[in-house]
């Protein structure tokens, strides 16, 4: 996969545009296209954050497709709770890799950004809370099972993330990997919004960027224990179509 | 002996309707108890058409109560910059 040419960008690094929670339905189609005829002059790549859809039905991840395909950058995506929500994200995922868009989820995709090589991991993600304030696996099997459910998604997106052979890593997911980015959450739903598991997988692999969505009343910028920026893209957050992140290209690199 | 609800279970059983009452499905919208039985739902949603929805469903569920409506719909401009992380 490679970006198309465009002259006028700066040199040695790449943009990654990136927006979540977008909840396209026919309500809202053709709200953000406007905004995404011109991307390829402003991104190298477009990443979505989860929550696509409202309700997770195939007629919405077409309209997904309707709204984010055939752009002139790629799109790369993971789903969101909202996906699942008609038990269909098979058929939502098929939809979308379908029109065009790339859906990860444990996997990885590397982009060649004029030169530079990016690589993003992607996964939904869960919850859980965060380190000292957290669940276990431990109890009834309804507990068990949510928290396992996170660990085995975070393991594996540690391990996505750490096959990437590129230049420039993204991790991608809906939830958060740090509690920095739900500042203006109510503290009690913090549990509900992400797990510390997902900050540790990408603390062990330091890439250059996290992005997550879920948290529409959070705040954009955080980082990890580890000191990795994290950027909460949910679109009521960034209040825009996208938003944009220039990324530094290693030393020597040819963009 | 009969009582009436306290309005902390009123409030909670607005924010789940707009959560799980399919033609809502919102998580996003906050609601605050204001006075007594009056409340406040406060938020963004994607389109005009959503804020709509939200206070017809409001209305058809909750018809004693008093609800004030503090509802934007999220802008979608181009961006002016990148951040350079």
């Amino acid at each position: 996969m490679s970006t198309t040419d465009n002259t006028d960008r700066p040199p040695n690094c790449v943009r990654v545009a990136a927006v979540g929670d977008v909840h396209i339905d026919e309500n809202v189609l053709g709200r953000f296209r406007p905004a995404l005829q011109r991307i390829g002059d402003k991104a190298d790549v477009l990443l979505l954050a989860g929550d696509l859809t409202r309700h997770g039905t195939g007629d919405e991840a077409r309209s997904v497709v309707t709204e984010f395909g055939g752009l002139s950058v790629p799109v790369v995506a993971v789903l969101g709770n909202h996906d699942y929500h008609s038990d269909a994200q098979d058929e939502v995922t098929k939809i979308l890799e379908d029109g065009g868009i790339t859906v990860l989820e444990r996997t990885g995709v590397v982009i060649d950004c004029f030169g530079i090589r990016l690589g993003i991991a992607g996964a939904k993600g869960f919850g859980g809370g965060f380190a000292g304030r957290c669940g276990s696996e431990f109890g009834e099997p309804e507990m068990k099972a949510f928290i396992r459910h996170t660990r085995v998604i975070s393991e594996e997106l540690g391990a996505a993330l750490n096959g990437l052979d590129c230049d420039v890593r993204v991790a991608l997911t809906h939830y958060s990997p740090t509690p920095e980015t739900l500042l203006g959450e109510p503290l009690e739903i913090y549990p509900f919004l992400g797990s510390y598991l997902l900050g540790e997988v990408v603390d062990a692999v330091c890439p250059e960027l996290a992005v997550h969505g879920h948290a529409h009343a959070g705040t954009e910028r955080g980082v990890t224990p580890g000191g990795v920026h994290v950027r909460n893209v949910a679109h009521p957050v960034i209040k825009q179509a996208y938003s944009v992140y220039q990324i530094s290209g290693p030393d020597g690199a040819t963009a | 002996m009969s009582r009436t609800k306290p309005d902390v279970y009123r409030e909670t059983e607005v924010q789940r309707v707009l959560t799980e009452d399919e033609r809502v499905s919102e998580q996003g919208i906050r609601v605050s108890h204001l006075e007594e039985s009056t409340f406040a739902v406060t938020g963004e949603v994607e389109s005009p058409k959503r804020k709509e929805v939200i206070e017809q469903v409001v209305a058809e569920k909750f018809p004693d109560l008093t609800v004030e409506y503090d509802l934007g719909v999220t802008r979608v401009h181009e961006p002016d910059e990148a951040e350079e992380v």
